[in-house]
């Protein structure tokens, strides 16, 4: 019971972070891959504003989410005016900075170490607790944040990016500010990551460099790849598998040393299989109007296959 | 003549040490169908990169409604009032032909992400009024039927209804059309021809870059000729298409240009 409640938990923080991302890589099709960098950003700013001025961690929350707005609107800022190509890597540039300054900023992040001892969520006087709170007050969270993404991509909004995305000078000739729409889909997405960067920390009490890898980096890009970008429900489909995947695997009479690297392989060969594809995710199986995005996901895969 | 809805003066550009554009100047009188013709390389498609911002002019000014627009960016232009087409139609390929169409609506308070969060009911009110005008324009360039497919997987000729059905969406007071005939068989041509002329007909301010001449001919006020960079002459079609002197500089030139 305990298992499959800590799965949930994980579920609705990626969920979040799928979806978030979703709305830069599907609606506004810019290749960016940066996006554990604000899920890091998100987690460390609720851990130090709430450890250091011992504020209410609904405070230390909305200052993650601010902080992850503003770096993810820097990023943008920086990266917006490059080609596809470029802005590939040059977001993989700014995540490697971030996780690069957790680890060696140790009087500001604890470096290697981490930071330990951040405060459990609290509401109003009642105070998250229990495996069970955690996974129903995250799965609320989890669907609001989706409810307010679907909202905004099925909206006048989404709809522009998506004509930004298929043609930039034809959306130009409408009256559409390509900068503008870019620019606050990164800091919508920065900010969504930033919430399921306090979830983390507050749920986990204990975060250092080695949880935001570059493998979650590409866990978040595989959940959205592989559950069908620019669909918003693709994506959480996407975090509901790619977070039980381990779970299930571990089920089976495997070694457990394997399950890991089991579990990596077949996400992987996911991963390559729906780039390479005819298929638009598994959602796209269904109901799909993106083939645009394809030959995009294999050349994406291939230079961050490069990193 | 009526009055000038855009005033082009005095217009010049260089790529490289080349004059694409050089001191061209004109009115574009409100209500009518202005031509811009001219042989190939006449600098016909520069004057509307030039007019819509896509590129700055070296020198001269573009006036709009008496409003000078020199330097403006190019979704500046369009919410001046000014829908530009393109040879290449520059359409949202994944995007279903409604999708298209409602894209080119101004004034969407949905349009801004805040505006979505914050006033949801207000949004979705207006999307639907949206929605079924875009219909109405749908149906009116004969496209009713493929509504909801997607525009990469319309023909040609569809495409370019669809370029048509995002100008009148667009409520652009002037619309610079940029060959809306071109590559088109004689039946869509005459399709085209009859959704322009019901335009004009309603008071839409054009001026197009058209090569077809029995276009030019058939649906033109008046027209601008222009080659080697220059404005050559302008007059009523009778005027200019029957000068001997202009159409071998049309042809002339067409024919060593290819």
């Amino acid at each position: 019971m305990g298992f499959a409640l800590s799965i949930v938990v994980s579920i609705a923080i990626f969920a979040i972070l799928a979806v978030s991302f979703d709305l830069v890589l599907g609606y506004a099709g810019l290749f960016s891959v940066a996006h554990a960098a604000f899920f890091a950003i998100g987690a460390y700013t609720t851990a130090l504003i709430a450890l250091h001025t011992g504020a209410p961690i609904l405070l230390a929350a909305a200052g993650a989410v601010l902080a992850c707005a503003i770096s993810s609107a820097l990023l943008a800022v920086l990266v917006i005016r490059v080609s596809q190509d470029y802005l590939v890597i040059a977001s993989f540039g700014f995540l490697t900075l971030v996780l690069a300054a957790l680890a060696n900023l140790p009087d500001l992040t604890g470096g290697t170490l981490g930071i330990g001892g951040i405060p459990p969520p609290s509401l109003f006087g009642w105070t998250v607790s229990g495996l069970l709170s955690y996974a129903i007050v995250f799965s609320l969270i989890a669907a609001v944040v989706v409810a307010v993404t679907w909202w905004l991509a099925h909206s006048p909004y989404g709809r522009a990016l998506r004509a930004i995305r298929d043609n930039v000078v034809g959306a130009e000739a409408l009256g559409k500010n390509p900068t503008f729409f870019r620019v606050t889909a990164f800091v919508i997405a920065g900010a969504l990551a930033g919430i399921a960067g306090a979830m983390y920390a507050t749920y986990i009490s204990y975060i250092s460099p080695d949880a935001f890898s570059n493998d979650v980096n590409i866990l978040i890009f595989a959940m959205v790849v592989i559950g069908g970008a620019g669909t918003v429900v693709g994506p959480l489909v996407g975090a509901i598998l790619l977070v039980s995947l381990p779970a299930v695997l571990s089920l089976l009479p495997l070694a457990p040393t394997l399950v890991g690297p089991v579990g990596q392989i077949i996400y992987g060969a996911l991963l390559v299989a729906f780039a390479m594809s005819n298929a638009d995710g598994l959602l796209g199986i269904f109901h799909s109007s993106d083939r645009w995005l394809r030959a995009q996901f294999k050349r994406t895969l291939t230079e961050l296959e490069r990193q | 003549m009526s009055s000038a809805l855009l005033q082009v003066r005095q217009l010049s550009k260089s790529f490289g040490g080349v004059l694409a554009v050089s001191d061209v100047s004109f009115d574009v009188p409100v209500g009518r169908a202005t031509s811009l013709i001219g042989p190939n390389g006449a600098g016909k498609t520069t004057i509307f990169n030039l007019i819509t911002g896509a590129l700055q002019a070296d020198s001269g000014t573009v006036a709009m409604n008496g409003r000078n627009i020199s330097g403006l960016r190019p979704s500046e232009v369009a919410k001046v009032g000014i829908s530009r087409t393109f040879q290449d139609l520059r359409l949202f390929l994944h995007m279903t032909v409604a999708d298209n169409v409602l894209s080119s609506f101004q004034g969407q308070d949905g349009e801004r992400p805040w505006a979505v969060l914050l006033r949801p009911r207000r949004v979705f009110r207006q999307e639907k009024a949206f929605r079924s005008r875009a219909l109405e324009i749908v149906k009116r360039v004969g496209l009713i039927g493929r509504a909801n497919e997607l525009v990469g997987n319309l023909s040609y000729a569809e495409q370019k209804l669809v370029v048509i059905a995002r100008s009148i969406a667009m409520e652009a007071p002037l619309w610079l059309l940029d060959e809306p005939t071109s590559g088109l068989d004689t039946p869509a041509v005459i399709q085209m021809l009859k959704q322009i002329r019901s335009l004009v007909s309603e008071g839409q301010t054009v001026l197009i870059v058209e090569h077809n001449l029995r276009v030019v001919r058939d649906i033109s006020d008046w027209i601008l000729f222009m080659s080697d960079g220059r404005l050559r002459a302008q007059g009523t079609p009778d005027d200019i298409l029957s000068s001997p002197e202009l159409r071998q500089l049309y042809l002339g030139a067409s024919t060593t240009h290819g």
